[in-house]
């Protein structure tokens, strides 16, 4: 009984699991999905091209349903992805947390979409049908690509405006604390320059997000997002380095 | 006696006029000599070796010289390769180090997740 008791005293509680062992999951259940619609992929290709080769209704037939089980195997990967992303969002959340959500929400309609494309290619039983479904597909896709390039923005923004908050928290207790000799307030000055650089490249990263797209194709946006989210990464290790060696010259304990 | 002989021979040979006539001889430099081969080839790979000196003394000036940078030229963006030093944060007071630790690791923190290459052309 005391032994009972003890063990329960002693035990720790079960933690949850935080948001980046969750993404490792994830991950790891995306990548066995795109293992899968590589397989299913050549597959399909091979059957295209012997019926390509021999025209006959058999080979059609194995064709179309290749076909059909390579598009179930790539909604699949697309999903897997998409969830493993809308959990990715969750690292960093706090930094903006309304437009994360948003984009979230938006990530989970498009995972319903596509398990709702299951039954639907799944019940196709004709070429021409499944044509027609293949265009509705690729027009979705223009904005799913859209989506997936803002949550991966998205997710770098919170990141790099996190760090920012957190530097300019630190500046502030660098400047209050009164060990600190007052002659460091020549460098101090520095902060607001480069601060206000990155900031500037956060937002332009931002602002790429929310330009006007065509309806007709996808634009990749996120190259030049890339380097603005790049610059201000550059800034802010730049930061971090003067605020450690004004510590480091003008500290007094 | 003797030596009137002498003479007299030396005026009857020149006063002979079936004896050929001497040319009054040019004067010829006493170090004239044909070169000898080894010194020529030796002078050949003097001037040729000179030749390369110099030669290359001048691309090496030209080398030194800057090259002027048309003014409109963009300089090129730093990458994140070139990062100010990083310093230890052992160097730094107790009070703030957390603060920098955890602002060094999100620093550091890559968050790329590369979507998925797929064909959305399939059954087409």
């Amino acid at each position: 009984m005391w032994f009972l008791i003890l063990l329960f005293l002693l035990a720790k509680p079960i933690k949850a699991d935080d948001s980046s062992s969750l993404f490792t999951k994830y991950q790891q259940d995306y990548l066995y999905q795109y293992d899968l619609y590589q397989q299913s992929y050549a597959d399909y290709t091979g059957k295209k091209q012997i019926f390509a080769k021999y025209g006959t209704i058999t080979t059609q037939n194995e064709a179309f349903l290749a076909a059909k089980q390579a598009i179930i195997a790539r909604n699949q990967v697309l999903k897997t992805y998409l969830v493993a992303l809308r959990v990715m969002l969750n690292d960093y959340k706090t930094s903006d947390f309304t437009q994360t959500e948003n984009i979230q929400t938006e990530l989970t309609n498009w995972e319903s979409w596509l398990d709702q494309q299951r039954a639907i290619v799944t019940a196709i039983n004709n070429t021409k049908d499944l044509q027609t479904w293949v265009k509705v597909f690729q027009s979705k896709y223009i904005q799913i690509q859209r989506s997936i390039y803002t949550s991966l923005i998205q997710n770098e923004v919170n990141l790099r405006g996190l760090t920012l908050n957190q530097t300019q928290s630190l500046f502030q207790n660098i400047q209050n604390n009164p060990h600190i000799k007052p002659d460091s307030q020549q460098w101090i000055q520095s902060y607001s320059d480069k601060s206000n650089l990155a900031s500037s490249a956060i937002n332009n990263a931002l602002l790429l997000t929310k330009k006007n797209q065509p309806t007709d194709r996808f634009l990749n946006f996120y190259p030049n997002a890339q380097t603005n989210l790049d610059q201000s990464r550059k800034y802010l290790t730049e930061i971090t380095s003067d605020l450690k060696l004004i510590i480091i010259k003008f500290y007094q304990p | 006696m003797n030596q009137d002989l002498v003479y007299q021979n030396r005026e009857m040979g020149e006063l002979n006029p079936l004896a050929p006539t001497q040319s009054p001889s040019e004067p010829t430099s006493p170090t004239k000599k044909p070169a000898d081969p080894k010194t020529k080839l030796l002078i050949i790979l003097a001037i040729f070796i000179t030749i390369i000196f110099i030669i290359s003394f001048i691309f090496s000036l030209l080398k030194r010289t800057p090259t002027p940078t048309p003014a409109n030229e963009q300089t090129a963006v730093p990458t994140l390769n070139i990062l100010p030093t990083d310093i230890p944060n052992i160097a730094i007071p107790t009070e703030f180090r957390d603060q920098f630790d955890q602002i060094d690791r999100n620093n550091k923190t890559n968050v790329d997740f590369i979507p998925p290459q797929i064909d959305p052309n399939i059954g087409q």
